[in-house]
C-alpha cells in the first residue's frame, strides 16, 4: 500500500500549472452540486476516474482508497434504504427501494467520490513546493510562503519523533489509560515536554541553516525555475470557466 | 583567506562553565584542519563561532574575536559571514530547508538573488562534484543517509564559500557511505582551493586528508599538531583497564526467534529464520543502513508487531517480550529523556512498573555510581553532555534489571573515550549475566566486546556466527568493509 502523497512523473496532470489543478479541484467541487442528473454525474465520475487511471494503474493500492469507496457505498445504501419518496421499484426483505431514493443514492455517493478523488488527484500530481513557489511568484512575500515549506519539512519529522518518544515511554512502562486521568495527564505532559524540546532544537538548527544561507538578506529573491501557464493550462482553465458558467445558467433555468 | 581567532571565550546563559576558554588559533588559507575532542568539549561551539553564528545568535556571553583577513565576524552581518564560510551540520535533516534536491541546492543562491542561469550552472556544478547528478529530481525524504549528507555538502558548495566547516559529517552513516564522503572530500581537496575544518570522531578514514589536528578539552586547545603524533588518536586512548570477558555461569538460551518476519508496507521485509541468544553474551548486530537492524530490535519488545513467527523467552513461547524484561536504548539520546531532573528521569520507569522500592533505589544508586552520574541527580537531563545523556539512557533502562538489553547504534556521535567507557560497562553487565544485542557500524569495536555477530542484509539474516567465523565469511564473500581492521 502507498501513502497518498505527491510522486514525480510526466503525465499530463503532472505537467499542468499548480494553480490550474487547484482551480480544477475547486471547480469540480462546485459543479457536482449543480448536477441533479445521475447519468451526468456518472459521466463526470467516469471522466475523473479515467484521469485517475491515467496517473496510476491501480488506484486501490493507495491507503484510504478502499475506505473511500466503502464509505460511498455505505452512503448509497443508507440513501436507498431510508429515502421513501417516489415510486417503489423493488422490495428487498421488506425494505422498499424507491426511484428517488436510488437517484439520491447515486448522486450523493458520486458527489462524495468525485470530491475525494479530485483531492487525491491534486495531491498525487502537485509538488507541495511547486504549489508554494507558485504563490511566491504570484507576489506573496517569500518569508510567509516559506513558513508553509518549512512546516511541510518539519511535520513528518515530528511525526517520526513523536512515535519514537511514545516508544521510549512504553519501554519504561507508560500506559495511556483513559480510566486513570492523572496518570494520563502525567504521561502526556512528559510526551509534550519531549516534543517541545525537540521542536525548539530543530527550529534553532533550521534557523541557523537558513540564516547561514542568506535567507532574508533581500526583500526579493530569484528562482531557479519559473512556473508558467501553458496552452494546455489555458484550454483546461477556459473549459472549466465555461462549464461553470453553463451549469450556473442551466441550474438557474431549472434545466439540470 | 586566513582565519584568526584571538582570546575567544564563550559561556551559554544558563551555564556557569565556559564552553570555549580563551581560544587562540590561526588557520591559514587552504589549510585542512581536523577538530577533535570529547563530547561537550566545545568543537561545535567553536565551529559556530567561526561561522559567525555564535556571536549573532546572542544567546550567551561572547568575548574575543574571529577574523577573516581584515574582517571581523562581530562587525559584519551574518549573511556577509556566510559569503565566506559554509557550515554543514551534523544531521543533514536539520539543515534542509526545502523538499527536493534541486530546490535545496538552489535555496542559498536564490536568497542571494543570483540570476536564474547562473543558479542552474552552479547546481549542475555542485551535483557533479558531489557525484549526485542522478538524485537531482528526488525528494529529500527519499534519500539515504549518505545521499542526504552529500546533498547537504552540495548545497553549501554551490554558495562557493572559501571556508567549509563540516560538523561530524559521517556520524550517522554506515561504512559504505562514510567511504563515499571520504572520496568526495578527497576530490574537493584535489580540485578546489578551500580551507576545510572537519569535526570528526572517526579518524581512520580521514587522517590522510588532514595534516593538522586540534584537540579540545573543556573548551581549551590541548593539542595542536599532526594527527600521527596526537596522543588522542593512539590505539589505547581512553581504554583504561579494560575488563576481560569471562564465562557466565548457567549460560544457556534465554531468547530464540523462529520464522520471525515483519513487513513495513513499503516493500521492506525483515526475515530472521532462527536466532538463539544465550544468557550473558553480547551479540553485535551489523549491516548497512536500511538492512533492518533497528526494525529487528523494535519487533522484540513489540514496539512494531512482527507479522509472522514466534519467540521463546526463558522457555516460554510468546509474541513479544514485555518491558521491564527487555530494555531498548535508541540512537538519539534526547528522545528518551522526558523529565525535569536526572532523579525524576530514573524514577519515571520505576514508578510506572511499581518498582519504586528499596531494592530498586539501591540498584539506581549503584548504576549512578557505575556510570559516574551520582553528582548530577538534580541536573536537567537536557543540560548533560551528549555522553552523559547516553549514560543516563542506559541507567533508566538498566534500573529494571532487564534480562535482554537492546542497544541501537548507541556509539554514534560518541568520542573514543565515551565508546571505551560504555564498552567496559557493557562487558561488566554481560559478565553479570545480561544478554545484549547491540547494533553497530564500526567493525573495530567487534573484537573488544562481541561474542557473536548477527549480520543482516536487505532485511535477511545472512549469518549468526562467532567473530572468527564471521570474519572468514566476510573475507570469502568480499565484504572487506566489515573486517575489524577496516574499523573507523
Amino acid at each position: 500500500m502507498r501513502k497518498i502523497a505527491y510522486f514525480p512523473a510526466d503525465t499530463m496532470m503532472h505537467t499542468l500549472h499548480p494553480f490550474t489543478k487547484f482551480f480544477f479541484l475547486l471547480s469540480i467541487s462546485v459543479l457536482v452540486f449543480f448536477i441533479e442528473s445521475p447519468y451526468l454525474m456518472l459521466f463526470f465520475f467516469g471522466l475523473l476516474f479515467g484521469a485517475f487511471l491515467s496517473i496510476c494503474r491501480n488506484p486501490f493500492r493507495y491507503f484510504g482508497m478502499r475506505t473511500t469507496f466503502l464509505t460511498a457505498l455505505a452512503i448509497a445504501v443508507i440513501q436507498c434504504l431510508f429515502s421513501k419518496q417516489g415510486k417503489e421499484i423493488t422490495n428487498l426483505f421488506g425494505l422498499s427501494i424507491t426511484a428517488i431514493g436510488l437517484q439520491r443514492a447515486i448522486l450523493i455517493s458520486l458527489r462524495f467520490l468525485i470530491i475525494i478523488l479530485g483531492s487525491y488527484l491534486f495531491i498525487l500530481t502537485t509538488s507541495p513546493s511547486d504549489f508554494t513557489f507558485a504563490f511566491m511568484q504570484l507576489g506573496v512575500p517569500y518569508r510567509y510562503a516559506f513558513m508553509i515549506v518549512t512546516a511541510m519539512r518539519l511535520v513528518p519529522i515530528f511525526s517520526i519523533e513523536g512515535e519514537r518518544i511514545n516508544f521510549a515511554q512504553r519501554l519504561r512502562g507508560a500506559q495511556y489509560d483513559v480510566r486513570k486521568p492523572r496518570e494520563l495527564f502525567f504521561h502526556m505532559s512528559a510526551f509534550l515536554g519531549a516534543i517541545l524540546y525537540s521542536l525548539v532544537d530543530r527550529v534553532n538548527k533550521l534557523a541557523v541553516s537558513m540564516e547561514g544561507r542568506s535567507f532574508g538578506r533581500y526583500s526579493i529573491r530569484t528562482y531557479q525555475k519559473r512556473l508558467s501557464f501553458t496552452f494546455r493550462d489555458g484550454i483546461l482553465l477556459g473549459s472549466l470557466g465555461l462549464a461553470i458558467l453553463l451549469f450556473s445558467y442551466l441550474n438557474w433555468r431549472g434545466i439540470l | 583567506m586566513d582565519i584568526e581567532i584571538s582570546h575567544l571565550s564563550y559561556r551559554f546563559r544558563e551555564n556557569e562553565k565556559l564552553v570555549l576558554n580563551d581560544i587562540n588559533l590561526h588557520i591559514s588559507s587552504g589549510e585542512w584542519l581536523l577538530l577533535s575532542g570529547c563530547s561537550g568539549s566545545g568543537k561545535t561551539t567553536l565551529a559556530y563561532a567561526i561561522a559567525g553564528i555564535l556571536y549573532h545568535q546572542k544567546i550567551g556571553e561572547y568575548q574575543g574575536h574571529v577574523r577573516f583577513g581584515k574582517q571581523c565576524v562581530e562587525d559584519i552581518p551574518l549573511y556577509c559571514v556566510s559569503d565566506e564560510v559554509g557550515l554543514v551540520q551534523q544531521n543533514a535533516d536539520d539543515q534542509f530547508c526545502t523538499l527536493n534536491v534541486v530546490e535545496e541546492i538552489a535555496f542559498g543562491l536564490e536568497n542571494r538573488c543570483i540570476p536564474e542561469g547562473e543558479i542552474k550552472e552552479r547546481i549542475a556544478d555542485s551535483l557533479k562534484i558531489t557525484g549526485t547528478e542522478a538524485l537531482h529530481q528526488r525528494p529529500l525524504f527519499e534519500l539515504s543517509g549518505g545521499e542526504k549528507q552529500k546533498i547537504a555538502i552540495a548545497s553549501i558548495l554551490a554558495l562557493q564559500p572559501s571556508i567549509l566547516i563540516l560538523d561530524e559529517p559521517t556520524s550517522n552513516l554506515d561504512l559504505e557511505s562514510t567511504r563515499a564522503i571520504f572520496q568526495l572530500l578527497l576530490k574537493l581537496k584535489e580540485t578546489r582551493q578551500l580551507t576545510v575544518i572537519i569535526i570528526e570522531h572517526r579518524v581512520a578514514f580521514f587522517k590522510k586528508l588532514f595534516q593538522r589536528c586540534i584537540h579540545l578539552e573543556s573548551g581549551k586547545i590541548v593539542y595542536d599538531g599532526t594527527i600521527e603524533k596526537s596522543p588522542y588518536f593512539s590505539a589505547h586512548f581512553g581504554l583504561g583497564s579494560m575488563l576481560q570477558r569471562t564465562e557466565v555461569n548457567n549460560s544457556g538460551p534465554i531468547l530464540s526467534l523462529h520464522d520471525w518476519a515483519y513487513e513495513n508496507g513499503d516493500g521492506f521485509r525483515l526475515e530472521v529464520e532462527d536466532l538463539t541468544i544465550n544468557q550473558g553474551e553480547i551479540i553485535a548486530l551489523m549491516g548497512a543502513n536500511g538492512s533492518g537492524k533497528t526494525t529487528l530490535l523494535k519487533t522484540i519488545p513489540g514496539l512494531i508487531k512482527a507479522g509472522h513467527g514466534w519467540l521463546v523467552f526463558k522457555g516460554k513461547e510468546q509474541p513479544k517480550i514485555t518491558p521491564p524484561e527487555v530494555g531498548l536504548v535508541f540512537q538519539n539520546a534526547d528522545e528518551q529523556l522526558f523529565m525535569n531532573t536526572v532523579q525524576e528521569e530514573i524514577h519515571y520507569g520505576l514508578k510506572n512498573f511499581n518498582l519504586d522500592d528499596a531494592i530498586h533505589e539501591k540498584k539506581a544508586s549503584d548504576l549512578l555510581d557505575l556510570f559516574g552520574l551520582n553528582e548530577k541527580l538534580a541536573n536537567n537531563p537536557h543540560q548533560l553532555s551528549y555522553g552523559e545523556k547516553k549514560r543516563l539512557n542506559l541507567i533508566t533502562t538498566l534500573v529494571f534489571s532487564p534480562s535482554i538489553l537492546l542497544l541501537d547504534e548507541i556509539f554514534i556521535g560518541q568520542d573514543a573515550y565515551q565508546v571505551n567507557y560504555i564498552i567496559e560497562k557493557l562487558i561488566y553487565l554481560r559478565n553479570d549475566g545480561t544478554s545484549i544485542i547491540v547494533a553497530i557500524h564500526d567493525p573495530a569495536l567487534l573484537k573488544r566486546m562481541a561474542d557473536r555477530i548477527l549480520f543482516l542484509e536487505d532485511g535477511k539474516m545472512r549469518f549468526n556466527l562467532p567473530l572468527q567465523q564471521a570474519v572468514i565469511w566476510w573475507q570469502v564473500n568480499g565484504y572487506r568493509d566489515y573486517l575489524p581492521e577496516m574499523g573507523l
